[in-house]
């Protein structure tokens, strides 16, 4: 009659218990942070809405730095790190100005764009691009571009002529043809032979002195640019240009090798990791409880082949089967679940569970119920299990971390699901991109840091559970 | 006694385990019950009296068909049952009934009182969910565990030992059984609870006409309780007749050591050593040969530790398997 | 006075518990004199076994309060801190016999070690000289010497209590605290044990504490009965005395509700439930259950008085002689 009701003050009186522990209280917290951060995840972030982002089709992300480090990094450095700056021709503001005017006699136009800023952070942009659209028609003609670069020291350096090769045009700074120009205007207007270790960026930015230029240590110079950039279109054709100065620093959590803010991995890992390391533990856990126990009840023949069955698995190396299964079939996150949760059914646990099993088999209530006829099944489901629940949930919630940490390994290696935004796939991005010897050391903490939480969180909370479990190891 | 009034027969009984005594060894048998053999009337009260590893405990719950006999044969109202598989046992799991010695461990802890004796109730399929209700109430009524609401919804933790056993009675008479098997219902319990307890046992006993086997190592509670006794000795039915006969004239060499050893509060005990025979109770996996109890037994023969004594009736229903009382057949 | 080998006064022994404070030893005085035996008797719950303790010092992490005087041969041990105390006077002076053989022997050590190894700790005695010792006690309480060198599981249970036994005799204490030493054994076998413990008695001398629930063994070794109810004795007679006509109602009531197999008599048990060490009952922890109780009972805590034949009970009715 009141079984649902016993049920539930029970697991009050645990909750009321589990606050009397500092590790459960501390487990506690740091799940539920978990849990909110996750829901809030996937309902700002729906999954298709997700995985579509990571994949960051065509130019989705081209406007962040690529491989920079989250803002907040400049209070540990000290420095002023720029931000990405963008200009856009078609907003006008007051640091763009654009102008155009026909050509008189011709079908030419010629349109005029500028962009002022002031530069005052304390180190250089990471990239420098521009792009150029243009909605000209083949047959008569593509804009002709021509960039001039006017730096605080007055230094007005002609950048070179571009054709518009397509609608849509893309100048990185970083090209050749730029080089050229940056590195002769510094040897006519300097007399020197710049340093090959100063970088387009550093030219454009840095403050040109003799000594510096030929040492290749530039300063950043701080002040007024104007870039300007005068094009010469055919037809009705207009011209407008984006130009992005890349800042150092981008977001609250960086950018990745292919631009993509990381927030998104951070965020999403979270509800991958909990329901990929809840479901496996939860389903695992419950089967193996029920295999135990049908072994440890019923003995004999049924006994001796799950046992056996279970010391062959536990002594198959289950990582390389794993790998394996993931080579020659690959994997998504779901399918990697029931795999996992396959090679896991027949673990140790099963071995702790029988014996559990096997005493509680001999206690006089089950040998009253047999006496009032209780059939087999009726006493393992209703007679057994309810007592072996009890020291199984602590297990329980302590395997979760090891499941997510094997979810994670698996993304490291490159075998998990490829499409799904999780922290495993970030390290594994990070490892393959050489993170830890470029000096992105951001890009395997955060991760990192967001997993050691997780594991941390169901330890402390699987660790105060059992306390209260097991009275053995309670204090008086 | 009269076919009739006979509830349940026993006819050289034997319950032998097997005991493996190393990984390759050959098993060999753990003789509990060695061929027993009585008669159980209707309504009436038998205690079993043993010491541990006597098999009373094992022929209880043989009797409660716990497990198949290995050999002889049980008749309960005149049906054989020896053999029967445990599909074919239902009808005879709800007219018998169990008590145990452990209150604590007889119930289980997760579920409240009123689930504990509703469980046989949903087993057979008894009654509707109220029917079942006033069942369980009027059960509790019976063992005076009022106000029957209060108790009810508690969980086993929170009653004493008593209260729990006078559950466990109620769980074993809730089916309307013939026959009732107590194993030391009361060992456990505190000195001042045990006469409660097995007063409440009687009573009811006497009230619903129940048979009762009551397993006990104390004899001296037998004679308030039962009008039997059967006394085990490894295995065998030493000695059995009416409680009275048996405790005013014990025959068994046993049996008189059995009653030798029991002390009364009585100051003089601490000025004189009691009169005992020596050694332990034998394994019953390598039982001695003959009579069971003679390598212990002060009036031992030759005979007696050659052959295994014929149960003898020396009065009345009084019966004694030993060789000392030949003359008497 | 000489004579008086242990004497208790005033022994408190109180828990600190989830639910509070178990007062599980309450004020508690009695002496004990050279080769005498008192039992003390009472239900489980009644606070015998930490009284025991108490004496011994085998307290638990979580006492609370632990005050008193016992004096052993006229020293006050209690003064004595836990390094000497387990030096001079546990195993040395005062023993014990523990419930149930199984919690006092080792499984995987020899018998004769175990018993041997008090001497080699507390009398410093080399291994050879601390063996031979041991096999004097093993004859002693009538085990075989060849099972010097056996391990417990070979032994049955009533010669692995003997074996405990002689563990606490070894180093020839004056107390010896039996805690229910025949509780897991067969009737028999109990006969021979307590057969050998009066043997143990006549011989060597020895003051037994005998604790128990079972009232009539008391009978079988107690020169004296100390009956105790709710962490207090209620009464301490001789056993004279005691077992024909037992002063306080509670060992009245105790009294009857033992089944004798001798004497035919009605049975009878005590109503109620043994009362909360937490939160006992006020005025005499018995009042509640008592058929003769009045207002003082419930009140006032009456204090264990002598009566006329000398023996001492904490009872209104027998105090204002009226029982």
């Amino acid at each position: 009659m009141s079984s649902s009701r016993g049920f539930a003050k029970s697991i009050i009186n645990t909750l009321r218990e589990l606050v009397s522990y500092k590790s459960g209280v501390l487990g506690l917290i740091m799940l539920l942070l978990l849990v909110v951060f996750s829901i809030y995840t996937i309902v700002t972030i729906p999954m298709d809405r997700a995985i579509a982002m990571w994949r960051g089709e065509g130019d989705m992300w081209i406007e962040n730095p690529r491989l920079a480090p989250p803002e907040w990094i400049q209070f540990f450095v000290g420095k002023n790190l720029p931000k990405t700056m963008k200009f856009d021709s078609r907003e006008i503001s007051l640091n763009v100005a654009k102008s155009s005017a026909p050509v008189v006699g011709t079908n030419m136009r010629k349109v005029h764009i500028e962009f002022t800023f002031n530069y005052e952070y304390d180190d250089f942009p990471s990239e420098l691009n521009m792009f150029f659209s243009s909605n000209f028609s083949k047959t008569t003609g593509a804009p002709i571009i021509t960039i001039t670069w006017v730096k605080p020291s007055g230094d007005r350096i002609n950048l070179g002529d571009y054709y518009m090769t397509d609608n849509k045009y893309s100048l990185y700074f970083v090209i050749d043809p730029i080089t050229r120009a940056l590195v002769s205007y510094v040897r006519q207007n300097y007399g020197v032979e710049p340093s090959d270790l100063i970088t387009n960026i550093q030219f454009l930015f840095g403050k040109f002195t003799k000594e510096a230029l030929q040492k290749g240590n530039l300063e950043v110079e701080k002040g007024t640019y104007k870039v300007i950039i005068d094009a010469t279109v055919f037809g009705n054709a207009d011209l407008d240009c984006r130009m992005i100065v890349y800042g150092d620093v981008y977001g609250i959590a960086g950018t990745d090798h292919l631009r993509r803010p990381l927030e998104i991995a951070l965020m999403w890992g979270a509800p991958v990791a909990l329901a990929f390391g809840l479901t496996a533990s939860l389903v695992t856990t419950f089967v193996e409880m029920i295999i135990a126990t049908l072994s440890g009840y019923f003995g004999g023949l049924l006994d001796n082949l799950i046992q056996r069955v279970t010391e062959v698995y536990m002594v198959l190396p289950f990582l390389p089967f794993l790998i394996l299964i993931s080579v020659f079939y690959g994997l998504n996150i779901w399918t990697l679940l029931v795999v996992v949760i396959i090679l896991s059914i027949f673990g140790p646990g099963i071995k702790s569970t029988r014996a559990l099993v096997m005493q509680i088999k001999e206690y006089p209530y089950i040998e009253a119920a047999k006496a009032y006829g209780a059939s087999d099944l009726r006493i393992i489901f209703l007679y057994i299990i309810p007592k072996i629940l009890p020291p199984i949930v602590p297990g329980l919630i302590s395997a979760v971390p090891g499941y997510v940490f094997l979810e994670a390994a698996l993304a490291l290696l490159g075998l998990g699901d490829p499409s799904l935004p999780t922290w495993g796939k970030v390290i594994n991005n990070a490892y393959e991109q050489g993170a830890l010897y470029k000096g992105y050391y951001y890009w395997v903490l955060e991760p990192s840091a967001f997993l050691i939480f997780t594991g941390l969180s169901f330890a402390l909370l699987g660790f105060a559970l059992d306390r209260i479990v097991n009275p053995r190891l309670r204090e008086m | 006694m009269s076919e009739d009034k006979v509830l349940l027969k026993a006819e050289d009984l034997k319950m032998w385990f097997e005991v493996r005594r190393g990984l390759f060894a050959e098993p060999i048998p753990l003789r509990a019950v060695d061929g027993v053999s009585f008669d159980l009337g209707v309504a009436e009260a038998v205690s079993v009296v043993g010491e541990s590893g006597s098999g009373k405990t094992t022929l209880g719950k043989t009797i409660l068909r716990l497990y198949k006999p290995t050999g002889g044969k049980l008749i309960f109202k005149g049906r054989d049952i020896t053999t029967l598989d445990e599909k074919d046992l239902m009808w005879y799991k709800k007219e018998t009934g169990l008590v145990q010695q452990d209150p604590y461990g007889a119930m289980p802890s997760f579920m409240t009182i009123y689930r504990i004796l509703e469980e046989p109730l949903i087993i057979h399929k008894i009654g509707s969910k109220e029917e079942r209700e006033e069942m369980v109430f009027k059960a509790l009524e019976e063992v005076r565990l009022t106000p029957v609401e209060d108790f009810a919804f508690k969980y086993p933790h929170m009653l004493s030992g008593g209260q729990l056993q006078r559950v466990a009675i109620a769980r074993a008479l809730i089916l309307r059984p013939s026959l009732v098997v107590a194993d030391e219902p009361v060992s456990m319990l505190d000195a001042s609870v045990r006469v409660e307890i097995l007063t409440l046992m009687r009573e009811l006993q006497e009230k619903r006409n129940i048979s009762f086997i009551y397993i006990t190592h104390d004899l001296s509670t037998t004679r308030y309780f039962s009008e039997k006794i059967f006394i085990m000795y490894a295995g065998h039915l030493i000695e059995r007749g009416p409680t009275k006969s048996v405790l005013r004239n014990p025959l068994h060499p046993y049996t008189r050591a059995l009653l030798s050893a029991i002390p009364d509060p009585d100051p003089e005990n601490r000025k004189r050593f009691r009169d005992v025979p020596p050694g332990e109770p034998p394994s019953l996996i390598n039982p001695p040969p003959g009579c069971r109890f003679a390598p212990r037994c002060p009036f031992a023969t030759d005979k007696c530790k050659r052959e295994e004594p014929p149960e003898i009736e020396v009065e009345k229903d009084h019966f004694v398997k030993c060789w000392l009382y030949a003359f008497w057949s | 006075m000489a004579n008086i080998v242990l004497s208790v006064r005033d022994l408190y022994l109180y828990y600190r518990t989830r639910k509070g404070v178990v007062k599980a030893v309450d004020k508690v005085s009695f002496d004990l004199k050279r080769g005498e035996t008192i039992a003390i008797v009472g239900e489980s719950g009644c606070g015998k076994t930490s009284l025991a303790r108490a004496i011994i010092r085998l307290l638990p992490r979580n006492v609370e309060k632990f005050d008193g005087v016992i004096s052993l041969n006229g020293t006050d041990v209690m003064k004595m801190d836990e390094e000497e105390f387990r030096k001079r006077v546990r195993w040395q002076k005062i023993s014990y016999v523990f419930q149930g053989s199984q919690n006092a022997l080792n499984p995987v050590i020899k018998v004769g070690f175990q018993i041997a190894e008090p001497l080699m700790i507390h009398k410093g005695m080399g291994k050879e000289e601390a063996l031979a010792e041991a096999k004097k006690y093993l004859r002693l309480v009538g085990i075989h010497e060849s099972f010097l060198d056996r391990y417990p599981f070979e032994l049955s249970g009533g010669m692995r209590q003997r074996a405990v036994i002689a563990m606490a005799l070894v180093t020839n204490p004056d107390v010896v605290i039996l805690d229910e030493p025949t509780s897991a054994l067969d009737v028999i076998t109990q006969a021979n044990i307590i057969n050998l413990l009066k043997r143990i008695k006549q011989e060597m001398n020895i003051s037994y504490i005998f604790i128990t629930h079972d009232v009539p063994l008391t009978s079988e070794l107690a020169d004296r009965v100390a009956v105790m109810y709710a962490g207090q004795i209620v009464e301490l007679s001789d056993a004279d005395e005691f077992y024909v006509s037992p002063k306080h109602p509670y060992s009245e009531k105790l009294m009857a509700s033992v089944p004798t197999l001798r004497t035919d008599k009605k049975l009878e048990y005590i109503p109620g439930t043994p009362p909360s060490l937490i939160n006992p009952p006020s005025g005499c922890r018995f009042h509640p259950r008592c058929p003769f109780a009045y207002e003082r009972c419930i009140k006032e805590e009456p204090p264990l008085a002598e009566t006329s034949k000398g023996s001492l009970v904490k009872c209104w009715l027998v105090h204002e002689g009226k029982r």
